[in-house]
């Protein structure tokens, strides 16, 4: 689905989606930010819409394909998928009630609602745990991104506490998951720290 | 300590007692395992082992424990390990960093030793194999990614210059060219190619892989023409709105950009891109481009020419078709087809329409219709430069099926809206006498339909006071079964002769 072209919010996108999956069987959808070009209809807009969506509706997507999720759960009706957090992440900040979620119990539908832990992961704990107590350095060899997880997650050693509840979070998840909240732009990328990354080489 | 000497030190050996095992090559997986196999057979534990490769050192120091030494008088059980173990073990070896053996050697040991090791999946042993097969993986896949060839001319065995040579130069991060072989030779396999890292190289003659030494950089071919044109495509694609220079950055790592001809094409592009999006915002919409429609409707006896005026040299004519508008044919055929021939020219002949080649070519009768009306012309002595053939309809009127434009007979109305055209090009031409190949054609010329069947290869009188030849068009001739095609093309060859005789006529009275 080309996306950002017209006014569709995210929660139809996703809903289509979700028939899509579910009436019709289909294995993939694909959705592609809408890429104005010169000449085109005057009915199209020339601004290209945030490629972020893009991604933000693939993680959704995938949400609903291997995690167990319902779309209604994801996007509000009528609703946007925010740009700065992922859709588990606010998902889970919406629901902190359901949290922590202990990682040496739960059943693997609970794990994969967790921010920051994916299927292969989920898979490694399961299996794991069946021979070990997990423990904050077992989670620290997993390649996962941390900061996300451990919000929302008790080890043998380790319990959130009380910064679940902090009315805070969101925003340091925020700022800890993508230090520039908004896209980054190609003229912050110009000025910016990824320049090294582009400069020509030797 | 040497192999022979560690055969009798089964479970009595110091601590002190070290194995060094030697292997054939870096990527030796098969005497890796036959070395694993000898060493839990004297049971010497992962730390009292020291790997080394061939290609690491000079001399020949050591023995390698063959099958041979691996029997003893307790035999220890034998060696047990998960599935998952061996194809993960065959992609780890490849990795670059020289603690690999030791490591899959160790993980081998603990899995006959600790049983719960099989499923213990956050095992820092397991996951740092993982993690070296992953690597390796992605620098297997990077390499698919981002070889890049460049043809030489290069004799082949006998001598002959024959296909070219493609030679890429290309730096894996890890010991990946041999198991990444078996994939260009199966993508590649029509084209001669030789592959140079500096550990090793490979050469693809078409039917075999050969591996070599390693190479130098500068062995490698330098830029050509074709890069110019794949450097060219790279900027025509690249799409300003879809930049992601993070991704880019973690799927094109930098380390492989000094290899990549396009690479430097990256900069350019991404710094223009926010310049691109933004003229393109301040110019405002646009209207789409679009061919000029053009409206005028022929009425009857007042020819309308997109110009205005009507065209006075075949030249001009053929110019001013270009955009004829005046039915819906010319919407959908790649160009007008003009007459093509001599302009003082005493037989003119007249087809139905331009076909499929005709379209694309611009010419008239150069498809297979065209081949048979020049065989036909040419076993009439009728030079085809000294006519003038063109075609009642201008434009292709076809319909699509699949990929292949069939052939459409043009409607009344489109044939009648063309008809000034045909008009124009008789006077300025001139001819003497007319050919109608085919029904379209004999309507056009003569105002009304003729039974082509029952007036071929006779001549009928224009209003003008021209002569008109009636005749089969030669695509039918290609319709007809094949054991009367003889028969067919004689009985039209036959019909032309009376034009072959007007042609010579004139041509002597001039």
């Amino acid at each position: 689905m080309i996306v950002g072209a017209d006014a569709t919010s995210d929660a139809t996108i996703l809903a289509t989606s979700a028939a899509l999956y579910g009436a019709y069987r289909l294995r993939r959808v694909y959705y592609s930010a809408f890429s104005p070009i010169p000449d085109a209809a005057r009915a199209l807009p020339l601004k290209a819409p945030p490629l972020v969506r893009e991604h933000r509706l693939y993680q959704a997507d995938w949400l609903m394909r291997f995690y167990g999720f319902a779309q209604e759960e994801i996007v509000a009706p009528g609703g946007m998928l925010a740009l700065d957090v992922d859709p588990k992440l606010a998902w889970a900040l919406a629901h902190r009630e359901r949290f922590p979620i202990d990682l040496n119990r739960a059943p693997k539908e609970l794990l994969l609602r967790v921010p920051g832990l994916g299927t292969r992961a989920v898979a490694r704990i399961v299996a794991a745990r069946r021979v070990r107590k997990l423990r904050f350095a077992d989670l620290e060899r997993l390649h996962i991104p941390l900061v996300k997880a451990i919000a929302f997650v008790e080890v043998a050693d380790h319990r959130p506490g009380k910064s679940l509840a902090a009315s805070d979070l969101a925003r340091r998840l925020a700022a800890a998951v993508h230090p520039t909240p908004s896209q980054a732009s190609l003229f912050d990328f110009a000025a910016g720290e990824p320049q090294g990354a582009l400069s020509s080489s030797p | 300590m040497t192999a022979d000497a560690g055969a009798s030190s089964l479970g009595a050996s110091a601590a002190s007692d070290v194995r060094t095992v030697r292997l054939a090559s870096a990527v030796d997986f098969a005497g890796f395992r036959r070395a694993c196999r000898a060493l839990w057979a004297e049971q010497i534990a992962p730390e009292r082992v020291v790997w080394q490769c061939a290609d690491d050192i000079e001399g020949d120091l050591f023995e390698t424990p063959g099958d041979d030494d691996a029997t003893s008088a307790s035999s220890p059980p034998p060696v047990h390990v998960p599935p998952a173990f061996l194809p993960l073990a065959e992609s780890a070896i490849l990795h670059r960093d020289p603690e690999r053996f030791g490591l899959l050697y160790r993980l081998l040991w603990r899995l006959q030793l600790e049983p719960a090791l099989r499923g213990d999946t956050l095992d820092p042993d397991w996951l740092r194999a993982d993690a070296l097969s992953q690597d390796v993986r992605r620098d297997l896949h990077k390499m698919k990614a981002f070889v890049r060839f460049r043809p030489i001319a290069e004799p082949d065995g006998e001598g002959a210059i024959g296909a070219p040579l493609h030679i890429a130069w290309f730096e894996p991060e890890h010991h990946i060219v041999e198991a990444v072989a078996p994939f260009f030779a199966r993508r590649f396999t029509a084209m001669r190619w030789a592959i140079l890292t500096p550990e090793r190289s490979i050469r693809w003659d078409g039917a075999a892989l050969a591996f070599g030494p390693g190479a130098r950089r500068d062995e490698a071919p330098p830029a050509d023409a074709g890069e110019q044109l794949w450097l060219t495509y790279y900027r025509s694609i690249f799409n300003p709105a879809r930049l992601k220079l993070r991704t880019l950055a973690r799927e094109m790592p930098k380390r492989y950009w000094k290899n990549l001809p396009e690479a430097e094409l990256i900069e350019p592009l991404a710094s223009s891109a926010d310049e691109r999006s933004m003229t393109m915002i301040a110019r405002g919409p646009t209207d789409p481009k679009r061919r000029p429609a053009t409206e005028p409707q022929p009425t009857p006896g007042h020819p309308v020419t997109p110009g205005g005026e009507r065209p006075r040299s075949l030249t001009a004519l053929n110019a001013a078709l270009q955009s004829c508008r005046e039915c819906p044919i010319g919407e959908h055929a790649t160009q007008a087809v003009g007459g093509e021939g001599s302009r003082q020219a005493r037989l003119m002949l007249v087809g139905e329409q331009p076909g499929d080649q005709e379209d694309l070519q611009g010419r008239p009768f150069v498809g297979p219709a065209g081949q048979l009306l020049a065989r036909a012309l040419e076993e009439l002595a009728i030079p085809r430069r000294e006519v003038y053939i063109t075609n009642a309809v201008k434009h292709f009127k076809f319909e699509l099926r699949g990929k292949r434009r069939i052939h459409k007979t043009p409607a009344q109305q489109e044939a009648a809206a063309c008809l000034h055209w045909l008009e124009r090009e008789i006077e300025l031409v001139d001819p003497g006498a007319l050919v109608a190949l085919g029904a379209t054609a004999a309507r056009q010329l003569m105002g009304t339909t003729i039974s082509v069947l029952r007036e071929r290869g006779r001549w009928l009188v224009r209003s003008d006071g021209r002569r008109v030849l009636i005749t089969l068009h030669p695509s039918a001739l290609l319709r007809v079964e094949p054991e009367d095609k003889a028969a067919a093309y004689a009985a039209w060859l036959k019909d032309l002769r009376h034009a072959a005789e007007h042609f010579s006529a004139s041509g002597a009275s001039e």
